[in-house]
């Protein structure tokens, strides 16, 4: 059932593990409304899974610190990858100074990606390998969380869930995984879906303004002040290269998302975004996504209309 | 009702089976907003972005008093270029509105920031007929105001900022050592909430609109600068379609479930 | 509380609340508190755990109603605990070289066997009073001053078992609230 850690990153289990899983009573992370609907779903706890997977960890990428000491009038930084974004903008104004960002670039930190994804990849697989040990259907009502591990430069990824088996039914391999649990899993059933996978992406994209967006950022664009003094409203502009990082980041984590679907559809996303300042006018940005990876099962049965209630206390 | 365990033994069993085409939708939903949705024939389609900054002159907030011209169009253009984004994803998606529009702004002193978060959604098995609306509402009060006869048409907004005149050093002096009102700010507040709501008013007008509902505030001083009073309101302009407004009668409940403090011993501290 | 409990002739105590302070006036000193509200089957059966005491739980009076609907009875709180120190210095060497894409096995590992002692003796804890499952599992974690890199892991949940009597779960009624 465990295997020995090899000290190699495979994802052994420890030793204290296999004897927790193995010993009689379960323990699950459900509270008990979700333990009452898992029940009367025909799904039973089996046990509480983790997975965990600390990782060096930096938010921007070193190519950043390079641009910076070539005083902005390098190429874009490293070579465009096959599908990987990044976008170029040049001064306007003809003139070269050591203050003066002549090139500007947007662009997709894959090195920043891929270290997310080894990171929440091996903490997931190894939660879905607990699962499997146990001889669960699946995982539900997973949560993940990234915590960084003070005085360190690491970060640890943490997932957790709580394994289930479906008597009645065959075991599909792997186990399949969900955030949801309790109520909204029972409806999702209902309506027609079955969960297949727990699903996360992360885009990464630095955005190192050239002089335009500089100006624009700091409210001294040419032509931005006029003001009432002058009679005139004229001055606002949009920032272009920072709409654009911005979207591109959006994107980027929602194509990547989509391409860890197959067929299937993705269910109850959340998205969050990070912008951090670093330097002045520079921003880099974070998405991530998460949802639950779903497929059809039946055909959508209408429910029978929900009736609208209004509480007296 | 359906028997739960059997319908979960099928749904688990057709994880064996991958499915050959199709798929590849992804929806900020929740299944609550999912199934109300599919009762009223319409279905989730895409995740749908827009995110636009505007630059705002720096001295603009220092070197006048009343209205900021400069931040009211800046807001404008902010929201109008999201707004004009999220509908062109929305349209490549194959979808004809977005809903649960998630506004996000923010004002700092050299740009004002909107980034507009939805699902874009269609009508299920019918072909799209065009752009329709995007709104704030979310799935379920998409599917309550529906019901009752009213349609979406679009997002509206409104923002104001109004910069208060300083008080003379008599005025200051004298009101050292009263209880008074500061009619300076009051003012100001005043009219940056007739600014925001004449504009969104206007807005919603331009849409032939009957009226805006699921109105959300922010008004007060600017966080990093006190003497500014800034008013900003974003709704959803609606119309209504049916003949008259169809009632929903709903039905009284008095709810057992008070929330409950978890794992604090906060009263024995007096904070009970 | 257990002995409170006892004295009232309680079956159980509901709604427990724990709590730790540390105090400026005792650096050494730690104040645990308990609070619940102890109660009893109004039908005379006895739901005391296989100890004869009163069965503690942090659930609330619609949990325990919920709980009870699905067959099963609370026996107590559990609880498991680690501490564990982490020597991170070690471990700079191994950071100044680690590229990116690269775990750090050697933390996984030392920060995973710690959460799983912290677990395995909840779970411990569970077996002996009879329980068939744990249910609403919470892993706390906690640095303290106590060194550098010391971390207290804290598993908590509530233990059940079948009850044997006879439940039938009801089928909830859909609403939709217009209280916002």
């Amino acid at each position: 059932m465990t295997s020995v850690p090899d000290g190699e990153n495979t994802g052994g289990l420890p030793e204290a593990a296999g004897r927790r899983l193995g010993s009689g009573a379960w323990s699950s992370g459900l509270s008990v409304a979700d333990f009452a609907s898992c029940l009367s779903m025909g799904m039973e706890p089996l046990g509480f899974v983790q997975g965990y997977a600390a990782m060096h960890w930096s938010w921007y990428s070193s190519t950043y610190y390079r641009t910076q000491t070539m005083g902005g009038l390098g190429r874009v930084p490293g070579p465009a990858e096959q599908g990987q974004y990044s976008e170029g903008w040049q001064c306007p104004h003809g003139f070269v100074g050591g203050e003066h960002r002549m090139y500007g670039y947007n662009f997709e930190q894959t090195m920043v990606e891929d270290n997310w994804n080894t990171g929440w990849g091996l903490a997931f697989h190894r939660m879905v390998e607990e699962a499997s040990a146990l001889g669960a259907h699946g995982v539900v009502g997973v949560a993940d969380a990234m915590t960084p591990l003070p005085g360190t430069g690491a970060v640890e990824f943490s997932i957790k869930g709580t394994a289930v088996t479906v008597p009645g039914a065959p075991r599909p391999d792997p186990p399949f995984s969900t955030f949801l649990s309790g109520q909204r899993l029972v409806k999702l059933i209902e309506a027609g879906f079955v969960p297949v996978s727990a699903v996360a992406a992360c885009s990464s994209v630095q955005m190192i303004s050239y002089c335009i967006t500089r100006y624009q950022m700091a409210g001294t664009a040419a032509g931005n002040w006029s003001g009432a003094m002058s009679g005139g409203v004229a001055g606002v502009h949009s920032i272009v290269q920072v709409g654009k990082a911005l979207r591109a980041a959006r994107h980027l984590a929602r194509e990547q998302m989509r391409s860890q679907l197959g067929h299937d559809e993705l269910h109850g996303a959340t998205l969050e975004s990070f912008e951090k300042e670093v330097g002045e006018g520079d921003l880099t940005i974070q998405c991530l996504v998460r949802g639950t990876r779903v497929r059809r099962f039946k055909p959508f049965d209408p429910l029978p209309e929900a009736e609208p209630v209004v509480r007296l206390s | 009702m359906t028997d739960r365990p059997t319908e979960l033994q099928k749904a688990v069993a057709a994880l064996g089976q991958v499915a050959a085409h199709g798929g590849g939708t992804t929806s900020e939903l929740s299944i609550d907003e999912t199934l109300l949705l599919h009762s009223i024939g319409w279905e989730p389609v895409d995740l749908v972005f827009g995110v636009s900054w505007w630059s705002v002159p720096w001295g603009a907030w220092q070197w006048q008093t009343g209205e900021v011209l400069e931040a009211s169009n800046a807001f404008a253009g902010a929201l109008t270029e999201a707004a004009e984004q999220l509908r062109d994803e929305c349209v490549g998606a194959g979808g004809s509105g977005v809903v649960g529009v998630e506004v996000e702004l923010r004002v700092t002193s050299h740009h004002v920031d909107v980034t507009l978060t939805g699902t874009a959604i269609r009508r299920t098995g019918k072909p799209s007929p065009g752009f329709e609306f995007i709104s704030d509402l979310s799935g379920r009060d998409f599917a309550l105001l529906t019901r009752s006869g009213w349609w979406p048409l679009g997002l509206v907004a409104g923002a104001s900022f109004v910069v208060a005149p300083r008080r003379g050093a008599k005025e200051w002096a004298s009101q050292q050592r009263q209880n008074l009102e500061l009619p300076n700010l009051t003012e100001a507040l005043y009219q940056a909430r007739e600014g925001a709501m004449a504009r969104m008013e206007r807005a919603a007008r331009a849409t032939g609109a009957d009226g805006v509902i699921n109105v959300k505030l922010r008004e007060g001083p600017l966080g990093y600068n006190a003497r500014v009073m800034q008013f900003i309101a974003v709704g959803t302009a609606v119309h209504l379609r049916e003949e008259a407004h169809r009632p929903i009668s709903p039905v009284m409940v008095v709810p057992l479930d008070d929330a409950v403090l978890q794992f604090a011993a906060e009263s024995l501290r007096g904070q009970g | 509380m257990d002995a409170e409990a006892i004295e009232l002739g309680a079956d159980g105590v509901v709604g427990v609340r724990l709590d730790v302070n540390y105090y400026e006036w005792g650096s050494d000193t730690a104040e645990f508190i308990a609070l619940g509200t102890a109660v009893k089957a109004e039908d005379g059966t006895s739901y005391r755990n296989n100890q004869g005491k009163p069965f503690t739980s942090d659930l609330s009076g619609q949990d325990f109603w919920t709980l009870m609907q699905t067959g099963h009875v609370p026996l107590g709180l559990v609880m498991g605990t680690c501490v564990y120190h982490i020597a991170h210095r070690g471990l700079a060497q191994t950071m100044r070289t680690a590229g990116q894409n690269m775990e750090l096995p050697n933390f996984t590992q030392a920060l995973y066997e710690a959460r799983e002692l912290a677990m395995t003796r909840m779970q411990d804890e569970a077996t002996e009073l009879g329980a068939t499952g744990i249910v609403g599992v919470r892993l706390e974690e906690k640095s303290h001053m106590w060194g550098d890199h010391t971390i207290e892991f804290l598993s908590l949940g509530t233990a059940v078992a079948k009850s044997g009597r006879d439940h039938t779960i009801p089928e909830p009624r859909a609403i939709i609230s217009l209280d916002g």
